[in-house]
């Protein structure tokens, strides 16, 4: 896995439960108990510690883990 | 020069009790569903016949008998001010019947609506006037019902709200003064409007030839952006009026925001690098009571001691329109006059009081 893909694996176990071993970078997060709400928090959490700006819709449960990368990427962040 | 001083809290919820377990019998949801998202384990509705004024009045008598057990005297009271997005009656407004009826018949007295910032509104409209020497005395209320305006088959909404009132009595003092309110950040966004709202009842829809939507008198709320607003203009506002007052995020000692959502005022102190243990809540056990929300948490918190004496306490709200706003003050030696009909409050912060 890329680094912000680990990163992003870790952010989800610690702060919202998501058990590591069912994280894959390819699947949509819906798939391992992410819902709506869980991706708003996601989409704040990125925004303040990525410093870039997202709006409600920008990141939705139905993404995968490199779609999210893809998405920050466009939005400026530096993240591998 | 003059300043509003906090000088005395109350806050009232009606006697009924709608546990998430009593909303699951008529829904399709359950306490893990709503308790998990939101951390609401139940809320308080109005008696059948019985109005926001009602829970204002209750309020605001607590916090006159708050302010009179705290000074010693009873206070001079010259403005009522009702913040409410659920009046008794479109016309007029609730506050002068809630004046009359706490004594207070002749005072000026008016209702404020932003809707859940409507008690910072309100607030703001109150220590303004005293600060401009309009007033002497500002009783503000924050009073909602908002069960009377739910959808009865959303489960979503009904999950949120309850009905409840809180109430400050503000007098003349000292910038200096434990209690003294100076500095506010207020905002709003109408472009947000049809983000929390209630479509119909109103001008527009009365003035307009189409048959009216029955569905159009129900409120209804976009919860994907809504929290993500609440978060980013609470944080925002929060930080704009603590550098405006001189005071440190980290000085805070305690925030309380708009009880909207646990999850929403976690991700507020997250925003705010705040510890979770500054933040207080009593969400769990009243819900989402839009315009009372920050009195009723503040008075349950200064009777529990969760809130005392010298603390930094960060007020700050978001709701329709939408609006958004912040004071800080350093809270004051007041008793505070929380409801008599239910337990003790127990607020959601670890430390325990000094």
């Amino acid at each position: 896995m890329t680094t912000f893909v680990q990163d992003l694996a870790t952010i989800l176990s610690d702060r919202f439960g998501v058990p590591t071993e069912e994280f894959a970078e390819d699947r949509p997060m819906t798939e391992f108990g992410i819902d709506s709400l869980v991706a708003v928090e996601l989409a704040l959490f990125l925004q303040k510690s990525l410093g870039i700006e997202l709006a409600p819709g920008d990141i939705s449960a139905e993404q995968t883990p490199l779609e999210i990368k893809a998405l920050v990427r466009s939005k400026g962040a530096d993240v591998q | 020069m003059t300043a509003a001083v906090l000088a005395g809290i109350g806050a009232y919820t009606p006697p009924t009790v709608v546990t998430n377990g009593d909303l699951a019998e008529v829904l399709d949801t359950s306490d893990e569903w709503i308790s998990s998202r939101t951390g609401i384990r139940q809320r308080y509705v109005l008696t059948p016949g019985q109005g926001v004024g009602d829970l204002a009045v209750e309020a605001g008598r607590r916090a006159l008998e708050s302010a009179e057990e705290t000074a010693g005297a009873a206070p001079v009271v010259d403005l009522v001010l009702v913040a409410t997005t659920t009046p008794d009656r479109p016309c007029p407004a609730t506050a002068p019947w809630v004046a009359s009826e706490l004594g207070l018949t002749g005072v000026a007295a008016m209702d404020v609506n932003a809707v859940c910032t409507g008690f910072l509104y309100a607030l703001a409209t109150g220590v303004g006037q005293i600060a401009a020497g309009l007033s002497r005395g500002v009783l503000v209320i924050g009073a909602d019902a908002f069960s009377t305006i739910l959808d009865p088959r959303d489960r979503t909404t009904r999950a949120v709200f309850g009905d409840g009132a809180g109430a400050v009595l503000l007098r003349r003092g000292e910038p200096d003064e434990p209690g003294a309110i100076g500095t506010f950040d207020l905002g709003s966004d109408g472009g947000g409007v049809d983000l929390i709202t209630v479509r119909g009842g109103g001008s527009r829809q009365r003035s307009s030839p189409e048959p009216v939507d029955p569905s159009s008198r129900y409120f209804t709320m976009q919860g994907r952006e809504v929290f993500m607003q609440a978060v980013l203009r609470m944080a925002e506002s929060s930080r704009a009026v603590l550098a405006r007052s001189g005071i440190q995020v980290s000085d805070v000692d305690r925030v309380v925001g708009h009880q909207a959502n646990t999850r929403i005022l976690m991700a507020l102190a997250d925003q705010l690098d705040l510890p979770a243990d500054r933040v207080v809540s009593n969400i769990h056990r009243v819900g989402n009571t839009a315009a009372a929300s920050i009195p009723l948490a503040l008075a349950d918190a200064a009777v529990d001691q969760t809130i005392h004496k010298g603390h930094t306490v960060l007020l700050t709200a978001f709701g329709g329109g939408t609006t958004w706003g912040a004071t800080a003050l350093e809270w004051p030696d007041v008793v505070a006059v929380a409801d008599a009909t239910r337990p003790q409050a127990t607020v959601d912060t670890a430390e325990e009081p000094s």
